[in-house]
């Protein structure tokens, strides 16, 4: 197991390394991580905002309004637009991606420590959101 | 654990040093940041989700790098290129 560990991460390392290859500025730093752990982060959020529809807690409009921040989001990352990344407040969306993470370990999709790992990545996300909207 | 961490730290500084860039205090966050996570991801190998560990740990080092490489006004782009480098460098070993 810990063999297929070390493969998967010198596999997925390379597409990090591929993305970082050429980059010059300062921001280029911070953006290629950003945007290579997005998806992961991404489908928490999305997970956390369809459990809080499943729960009553979110009625649709509030829910489309938040998936699409997540879009705005996703294409600022890949745009590398600093402008409409700082029109969204992160923060504020965090909590749905942590409540992803949660109904994951609630319906044993993932075991405690995954859970740590995920939650870690939200934090490291959310500081790393924070310094892009502070760059320009 | 600690001799973990200076072997990130060596590996660490060799593949930096390898880019050409010079940097004194980030490698040593970072190495002991990804032996941090090394350790963790040894220790939960048998649960489920396992994989989306790996690829939230990959993200957590990268993330680190950039945010670290960054609170270092004074370093030069080619040094950030070089750590981000250096530190994927380590996180394919760590495990290995």
């Amino acid at each position: 197991m810990k063999r297929i560990a070390a493969l998967a991460v010198a596999l997925l390392t390379v597409s990090l390394f591929a993305s970082c290859i050429g980059s010059r500025s300062k921001s280029a730093t911070l953006f290629p991580a950003a945007e290579l752990s997005w998806p992961a982060v991404q489908e928490d959020y999305l997970r956390g905002v369809a459990d809080g529809v499943e729960d009553g807690e979110l009625v649709e409009p509030a829910a489309a309004s938040l998936r699409s921040s997540g879009d705005k989001l996703g294409a600022a990352l890949t745009a590398r637009d600093v402008s409409t990344l700082r029109t969204i407040s992160w923060p504020s969306m965090a909590p749905w991606a942590q409540r992803g993470i949660e109904d994951k370990l609630q319906d044993g999709e993932i075991g405690p420590g995954v859970r740590l790992s995920l939650l870690e990545q939200v934090a490291n996300f959310t500081t790393t959101i924070t310094k892009l909207q502070g760059i320009f | 654990m600690n001799h973990d961490v200076n072997d990130f730290e060596g590996l660490l500084t060799s593949a930096i040093a390898e880019t050409g860039a010079r940097m004194k205090e980030t490698p040593r966050a970072i190495a002991l940041y990804m032996s941090e996570r090394a350790l963790h991801l040894s220790t939960i190998a048998h649960e489920p989700g396992f994989e989306q560990a790996v690829r939230a740990e990959r993200n957590n080092v990268a993330m680190r790098a950039g945010i670290e490489t960054h609170a270092q006004a004074s370093a030069i782009d080619f040094q950030l290129l070089g750590l981000i480098q250096g530190a994927l460098r380590v996180a394919a070993v760590a495990l290995a």
